[in-house]
């Protein structure tokens, strides 16, 4: 690279780093973005292979068009189309009769009412209207703000115009569990419920109930990115050189710059130094605040946070299958949905199995036996994913990181494909990719032991306190260091929340005039009062 | 009015290149690709364990030697180029090897050491060489970077008959012209070490020596001409960096690309071509755009049988298009992860061996190569493994975790082969049933000449010709040059008699063609220059200050300053 001086650097080239790179050069800033792979995108992966596509990270889109980039930079032009399956989960069971939630809630409740009458669906339509709302009023608005201290943000909502407020306090509190017995589901209507939840490794009894409504609303409206989930960063990516920002691959940050106490640029791994007003980072707190700074230069506090920092527990298994044909499961003669939803789980139908499920991998365990898997056939709603008649398949269930992944990767993978073969008679299996969670914090450094989310979702750990007090509204205590990562406020997922605040924060702290206008869902929640 | 100023069918890097150029020029520019990913013949993957990144495609990148490394500022877009010490290795089973360096005095040095006669022969080239380099650039350019015509061919036949009056070789180039690859060696070298290996460059470099015209003239070009510079390179990262690096100036001069938009239809309005129509399952299903010119970066069947169809262009020229050839050679690929560098027997005679990063083995003489070579064209894979080994990470450590390596081997193998020595094969479907097999023979072979190789394997990714058409259905049975390359589909017949009017302009009005013309595809990006000259010809932009890159001159300027043996420990 030639030029060596620019007003922002943003250490990652992940969702949120190319995010706030957007909106940062098409303010006139001169951006400047590392990436320490050789391909941007980070979560947002997408591998092609002799005609097939596998999405290895990210797949399911929560906020897909919500995203406010996604309109801001006119992503849609610039090829992104989300695809909206109708059946978005689908729970099959060798026993009973499949579940399936679609978007359209009153084809779920329909289909909940036969399957186990009118009261039990009707418990889950209240349920889920509550979910929604929860979400749309608030949960989401809230995701591309600032966060603010809980008191203050209980005091608000009190306050609010809206009655949702108040009764969201009610329930924010509670854990998982505690919610969905208020609206008291019972198995194997409760099981699926939490597992929309739970099959993020997410626990039951953490007091996290007020992510929990927007994770079972977000997971029955989620879109795929056709052609695999980097076609989204991608897009980003352009925009980005056409605002003519910088983006470098191959880039490794190994230090930032300071002077007088101030960050002033960064020293890449190879020595190069780029000079910049401001370095925004997007990774974890302990590269943040351990590897980038000498021990002098960060006040004690963030030290030890970043010392305390808690990476997830449970993290991810991955077999990725070229499929000579799409899957066909047990109970689609009694539903046909059931081989076209989003996502399809198997045999997962009792909450106790759920919960000794979540109990053994805490403690380390390797799941046997029944694995709790899940899979998605990308190509049954996008054929550009296979090659024609072919189609392009992933299963993925939760395991702990520490096993011996390099021996037993293969095994472990047809062991799953032996079960997902048990739910899905047809399966016929022509080449396969394996991405135990070694695989996922070798590729993505800020991933460690296998945190797809660059931490622990635990209460000490979200909201106001991710990843501390201090650093949760993108400033940190070290001037023009700022962070916007997933281990920011509002986290992990492709919800693009850190990046779009980090830059709003950075735009303004810059004093450049924004050129982008309040998302309208920003501008409804306080014209309810709902935030300030 | 038309959407767009030029319409490009394909995101590889010739379709870029040609965007980009015209882009500059000040033209509204669209690109339109299939994949994912642009840059289908130049993409880095990493489908195994994580940083071991795999070059599925182009790896010898000779970009070093396009006007568009300067025209379009490739570098300034993130474009580096990495070497080593040695360019080119051939491994011998007498523990021998073969070597062409970056500084022709090393190469040398390693020829003598094979033969004094031979040895003097490079002296004599390089002699000649420097002082005509600025003539011989002009030659190169000329060649590569515009249209065939007979001028051009009277220019370089002039130029080799002088190179080889001055190193004591008289015959004249139309003689040259009539012989095979193996034939003009003869007359060059008397070693086999030395012959082979250029037999095995021509080969790899897409001019089999086994035909006249072709084989002779990369046997020619390859040894005496170009053998003391040879600007073989990797980009950091991989090689979907120079994608990358064209992605990026594309986007930067306003092209716009769209990935996942397979095109269904080519448009024709009063017999012209007028734009294209995607594909249901693209990004924007079903979608028209309309431009003023077309241009197709897919090979030349898809484009004119399958894009136009019949019924514009007629039974008759479909039928003859449908003759043109994709079936000779093409390379059933083995990507290892490693955890160190392969140790080559070879190295106790030539320690420069450590510091190539590709080179052959197997076609010990050049009976064996000529053997090889009629097997190919006959269909059969060769019993023996012979082919092109890869170690990329000696040239750029960043393409595998630290302290381990990536290397791969590529079997040249007929794409449709009808025997193997365990018995008779059906064809391209063959591959997902022998590519195991296959890949242990490679991996055996690999161990002959690197002893203790296989403890070093991690893993290991298989690649057929199958899977290259899987990738990229445009290149028919995987062919990786955009449709093989023999004297009947060579310079002034490419693709194929009548098919243009020119370099790239075709017979359809508003259609050119940047892949399956003159010269082939490959990193150097000329048919995409190529085309790109002719639109903008037609369009009456092509004087532009910017627009006056030659061929090498980039590489002469800055050849001092490329790394080498970044990861030689």
């Amino acid at each position: 690279m030639h030029k060596k001086d620019f007003d922002v650097v943003i250490i990652g080239a992940g969702p949120n780093g190319l995010i706030c790179g957007a909106y940062l050069a098409s303010a006139g800033l001169s951006v400047c973005i590392l990436e320490a792979r050789h391909e941007t995108g980070g979560g947002l992966d997408t591998l092609e292979l002799a005609g097939f596509k596998y999405n290895p990270h990210a797949i399911y889109h929560m906020m897909a068009e919500i995203m406010p980039v996604y309109q801001d930079f006119d992503l849609r032009s610039r090829g992104v189309r989300f695809i909206y399956p109708d059946a978005q989960a689908a729970y099959v069971s060798k026993t009973g009769k499949p579940i399936v939630f679609y978007r359209d809630t009153e084809k779920t409740v329909a289909g909940l009412s036969q399957l186990f009458g009118r009261d039990e669906a009707a418990k889950f339509a209240k349920m889920y209207a509550d979910f929604k709302e929860y979400s749309d009023k608030i949960l989401i608005p809230y995701t591309y703000v600032p966060t603010m201290p809980p008191v203050e943000m209980v005091q608000q909502l009190n306050r609010a115009g809206d009655d949702v407020g108040r009764r969201f306090n009610e329930v924010a509190e509670l854990t998982p569990m505690e919610m969905l017995d208020l609206y008291k589901l019972s198995d194997p209507l409760k099981a699926a419920v939490l597992n929309l939840f739970s099959m993020w490794g997410l626990s039951p009894f953490e007091a996290l109930g007020y992510i929990f409504p927007l994770y079972v609303y977000r997971m029955t409206n989620a879109a795929l990115v056709c052609g695999g989930s980097h076609r989204l960063s991608s897009a980003i990516h352009k925009a980005i050189i056409a605002h003519g920002g910088t983006i470098v691959d191959s880039a490794p940050v190994a230090k930032v710059m300071t002077k007088a106490g101030k960050a002033c640029g960064v020293v890449l791994e190879d020595g190069t130094e780029i000079n910049a007003k401001v370095v925004a980072s997007t990774v974890d707190p302990v590269q943040n605040f351990k590897k980038f700074f000498g021990a002098g230069d960060v006040p004690p506090d963030l030290a030890m946070a970043a010392d305390r920092w808690q990476w997830e527990k449970i993290t991810l298994f991955g077999a990725h299958l070229a499929l000579a044909e799409p899957p066909r499961y047990l109970g689609s003669d009694v539903n046909e949905d059931v081989n076209r939803a989003l996502v399809t789980f198997l045999g997962i139908d009792n909450t106790d199995d759920i919960v000794a499920h979540l109990d053994s991998l805490e403690a380390g365990e390797l799941p046997r036996g029944h694995l709790f898997g899940h899979t998605t056939v990308t190509s049954v709603f996008d054929p550009i994913m296979a090659p024609e008649g072919n189609a392009s398949g992933r299963w993925e269930s939760l395991v702990p990181y520490d096993a011996d992944w390099d021996k037993i990767k293969w095994d472990y993978a047809d062991a799953c494909i032996a079960q997902w073969k048990e739910y899905a008679p047809n399966l016929k299996v022509i080449n396969k990719l394996v991405y135990p969670p070694t695989y996922i914090s070798a590729k993505i450094r800020n991933m460690v032991r296998g945190s797809i989310k660059q931490g622990a979702y635990i209460p000490l750990q979200m909201g106001y306190f991710r990843p501390n007090e201090s650093c949760s509204q993108v400033w940190t205590p070290i001037e023009n260091f700022f962070v916007c990562g997933a281990s920011v406020y509002p986290g992990g997922m492709i919800i693009g929340g850190p990046g779009y605040i980090g830059a709003n924060v950075i735009a303004e702290e810059m004093g450049v005039e924004k050129t982008w206008k309040t998302p309208a869902l920003v501008d409804q929640a306080r014209e309810m009062g709902i935030m300030e | 009015m038309a959407d767009y100023d030029v319409i490009v069918i394909g995101g590889g890097i010739n379709g870029l290149a040609c965007a980009t150029y015209l882009a500059r020029a000040g033209q509204k520019v669209l690109v339109l690709e299939a994949r994912g990913e642009c840059g289908a013949h130049c993409d880095t993957v990493e489908p195994g364990m994580p940083g071991f990144l795999h070059n599925l495609h182009s790896t010898w990148m000779i970009t070093a030697l396009s006007p568009a490394m300067i025209d379009l500022e490739l570098e300034r877009f993130g474009v580096e180029m990495l070497g080593t010490k040695y360019v080119y290795g051939k491994n011998f089973e007498d523990g021998k090897c073969a070597l062409q360096a970056v500084n022709p005095f090393d190469t040398l040095e390693n020829w003598k050491k094979l033969s004094a006669k031979d040895g003097a022969f490079m002296e004599r080239a390089i002699a000649f060489m420097f002082p005509h380099i600025a003539e011989i650039m002009d030659m190169l350019h000329d060649f590569l970077f515009t249209a065939p015509s007979m001028t051009v061919m009277r220019k370089l036949a002039e130029t080799q008959d002088r190179l080889n009056g001055e190193m004591g070789i008289n015959i004249p180039f139309e003689d040259i012209h009539k012989m095979n690859g193996f034939q003009i060696l003869e007359k060059f070298y008397e070693s086999d070490h030395i012959k082979t290996m250029i037999q095995s460059l021509a080969w790899i470099g897409g001019l089999p020596p086994i035909h006249k015209t072709v084989g002779s003239m990369g046997c020619a070009m390859l040894g005496p001409l170009f053998g003391p510079i040879f600007p073989v390179h990797f980009t950091r990262g991989g090689s979907h960096a120079l994608t990358h690096g064209l992605v990026k100036a594309a986007t930067h001069w306003g092209v716009r690309i769209l990935p996942l938009c397979p095109v269904d239809k080519i448009l024709v309005e009063n017999g012209k071509a007028c734009g294209v129509r995607l594909s249901e399952h693209s990004a924007f299903p079903g979608e028209t755009f309309t431009a003023k010119r077309v241009v197709s970066n897919l090979t030349v069947v898809p484009t004119f049988n399958r894009l136009l169809g019949e019924e514009h262009i007629g039974t008759d020229m479909a039928t003859y298009i449908n003759t043109f050839s994709y079936s000779e050679q093409n390379l059933f690929g083995t990507y290892f992860a490693l955890s160190g560098a392969p140790q080559w027997k070879c190295a106790e005679f030539e320690p420069g061996i450590q510091r190539t990063s590709m080179g052959y083995f197997g076609g010990e003489t050049s009976e064996e190569m000529a053997m090889f070579n009629a097997r190919l064209v006959s269909g059969v894979i060769n019993p023996k493994v012979i082919g092109n080994w890869f170690v990329p990470t000696l040239a750029d450590p960043s393409q595998a975790p630290e302290g381990c390596h990536t290397a791969f081997f590529w079997f040249d193998v007929p794409p449709e082969p009808s025997r193997w020595k365990y018995g008779p094969l059906e064809g391209l479907k063959s591959w997902d049933d022998i590519r195991e097999k296959l890949a242990d023979e490679v991996m055996d072979a690999f161990e002959q000449h690197a002893p203790g190789f296989k403890k070093l394997v991690l893993e290991r990714i298989i690649y057929t010709p199958l899977d290259m058409q899987r990738n990229n259905p445009s290149a028919r049975l995987g062919n990786w040059v955009g449709g093989s390359v023999l004297p009947e589909q060579f310079y002034l017949n490419r693709p194929l008699p009548g098919v243009l009017r020119g370099g790239s302009r075709s017979f359809f009005p508003n259609l050119y063609l940047s892949n399956s013309i003159h010269p082939f595809g490959a990193s150097w990006l000329a048919s995409g220059y190529i085309a790109a000259t002719e639109v903008a010809e037609d369009l009456g932009i092509r004087e532009q200050d910017w627009w006056k890159g030659k061929a090498c001159t980039w590489y002469l300027e800055n050849m001092p300053r490329i790394p080498l043996d970044k990861g030689v420990k």
